[in-house]
């Protein structure tokens, strides 16, 4: 990354590693030929295409066979749930869907979208700490379900769910079931042959692979089917036909690889530096975490108490690169809808930093970042009439007006 | 997507931009015997505001702001602080929320900070009318 400039948002993207780059290069200068076709240079660019998927279905427990490349997550996260649901309606009459109110937003709007053409969907609440309630989901899901959405691990919290138990009574009620693994995928351990999911979103750009690239895992199993969202040329059994881009899914498919050598390894170095970095933060005083200790460890999303998200993103600036929940930069101005259904009230989400850790990310990044941060702080806390009431002894959910408990860091 | 629209600070004219910089007078004053006080905004509507008023011999002999706020905020807060010293609490009350605004060149999307800080000498004024009588 750029000299002066600390990149802490991972989550949002990642570089692409020097190893995929190299598996991707042959594919690009020459290996162009077109994988459906029936001669060698095409069987060749067939082969490239198959280990991928041996290098994908390998870091998540599945068969090759299973893999179904897309263009990203967010395609594959619209075609699992619309291509599940309008074959669940079309052949069972099933016109429920069950998701929670953290999902990423391409869940969120494929789930409005189904609505509109007449879908009901449950938008299941999650405690303040960001956990859905495998209960509170049972309680829901119905002989007319057709699909369950839960992702595994929550970009904005880094929050982990309890899949299997989540999962449970999903199977018996003849509902499909799917993950979002886009953030849990070479971090946390993700063993289809034990998880009891049928339809699994992945991105390549996430996890040090090129932007543009993603994967659904399809369980094979009877009676799971699903609409395509694209027609045409029958690629990939006419699910999601369109030449498949060879240098792309090569490049997916080394990172998957790559990120299966290195999972441990890396999550390992991920969690001291979270650990650091909740370390330095909590010497701020006045810094609420949103997410749970037990979450994913690349994940850190804080609120700072008794400053405007505009002016600590504003004071930030150049230095160091995060996502912020700030309103103003919000194409529609409100904060995020993660840290809302968190329960937390919006100048507190306005005012919160979703730091995100990647392999490059060091001791000393973070120790950076924490003195970036404790500046913005130091320059914007005395003047602030929030601060001076909370250093008189406010609680932080009187002066943002909540019941919900605000733990600090 | 309005790549201007995601730098809160850029976006402001080059004068308020300054005030946000430098941020003169603020921070409560180190004793408040004799300060008429005024607040306004909420932290429900992500502005809150607070001015402190030293009056001597018919004018503002000290003005000091608080702010919660985005950076037009804390400019605005920071101009009308500067703005207030040496006037009379008359002139001060003539002051509009849209003067501040256009006085910055605030975007249209801020003005509201600007009504805010508005309030806040008001209500600082209003304070100052009942410590001297």
């Amino acid at each position: 990354m750029s000299g002066d400039s600390l990149y802490f948002d991972f989550a949002a993207s990642t570089p692409v590693a020097e190893e995929v780059l190299e598996a991707m290069l042959p594919y690009l200068r020459g290996g162009f030929a077109n994988p459906s076709s029936a001669h060698r240079a095409g069987r060749r660019s067939a082969a490239a295409v198959e280990r991928s998927a041996e290098g994908v279905a390998g870091l998540v427990g599945a068969d090759p066979a299973e893999i179904v490349w897309t263009s990203g997550a967010t395609e594959s996260n619209n075609l699992a749930l619309a291509g599940a649901a309008r074959y669940q309606r079309e052949r069972h009459g099933r016109d429920h869907i069950v998701t929670s109110r953290t999902e990423h937003k391409s869940v969120l709007a494929t789930c409005q979208a189904l609505e509109r053409e007449g879908f009901r969907v449950s938008y299941l609440a999650v405690a303040p700490d960001g956990s859905l309630d495998p209960d509170a989901l049972a309680a829901v899901v119905d002989d007319r379900t057709a699909v369950v959405s839960v992702m595994h691990v929550n970009n904005e919290t880094g929050v982990v769910q309890d899949l299997p138990r989540i999962l449970e009574p999903v199977r018996e009620s003849g509902a499909v079931a799917h993950v979002d693994a886009v953030q849990a995928a070479g971090r946390l351990p993700v063993d289809l042959s034990v998880l009891d999911a049928d339809l699994v979103s992945l991105s390549a750009h996430k996890l040090y692979g090129p932007k543009g690239a993603g994967a659904l895992y399809v369980r094979r199993r009877r009676g799971l089917r699903l609409r395509p969202l694209l027609h045409g040329g029958g690629q990939q059994n006419g699910l999601r036909p369109g030449t498949l881009p060879v240098h792309q899914i090569v490049g997916m498919g080394a990172a998957f690889q790559l990120a299966a050598d290195r999972r441990e390894a890396d999550l390992d170095q991920l969690g001291l530096l979270h650990e650091r970095l909740r370390r330095g933060l909590s010497s701020l005083d006045g810094v609420v975490l949103n997410g749970r200790a037990d979450g994913s460890p690349h994940i850190l999303n804080a609120s700072f108490v008794g400053v405007h998200g505009d002016a600590l993103t504003a004071e930030l600036g150049e230095r160091l690169c995060v996502s912020a929940g700030s309103a103003c930069s919000a194409a529609d101005g409100s904060p995020s809808h993660v840290l809302r259904a968190m329960g937390r009230p919006d100048a507190l989400a306005h005012a919160s930093l979703r730091f995100s850790l990647g392999r490059s990310t060091t001791e000393r990044d973070v120790d950076a970042a924490v003195e970036i941060v404790a500046a913005a702080l130091a320059r914007l806390r005395p003047l602030s009439p929030v601060w001076r009431a909370y250093r008189a002894g406010y609680p932080v959910s009187a002066l943002y007006n909540t019941e919900i408990a605000l733990p600090l860091a | 997507m309005n790549v201007n629209s995601l730098d809160p600070v850029g976006q402001m004219s080059p004068h308020a931009q300054a005030l946000y910089r430098e941020l003169p007078r603020s921070g409560a004053p180190d004793s408040r015997t004799g300060y008429a006080q005024g607040q306004g905004g909420s932290v429900r509507d992500g502005v809150v505001v607070c001015f402190w008023l030293y009056q001597r011999d018919g004018r503002i002999a000290d003005a000091r702001f608080e702010a919660f706020g985005c950076p037009a905020t804390l400019a605005a807060a920071a101009w009308t602080a500067e703005y207030s010293v040496g006037r009379t609490p008359e002139e001060l009350r003539e002051l509009k929320g849209l003067d501040i605004a256009d006085a910055l060149a605030l975007p249209a999307s801020r003005t509201g900070v600007a009504l805010v800080v508005e309030d806040a000498l008001r209500a600082a004024l209003n304070d100052a009318e009942q410590i001297c009588h």
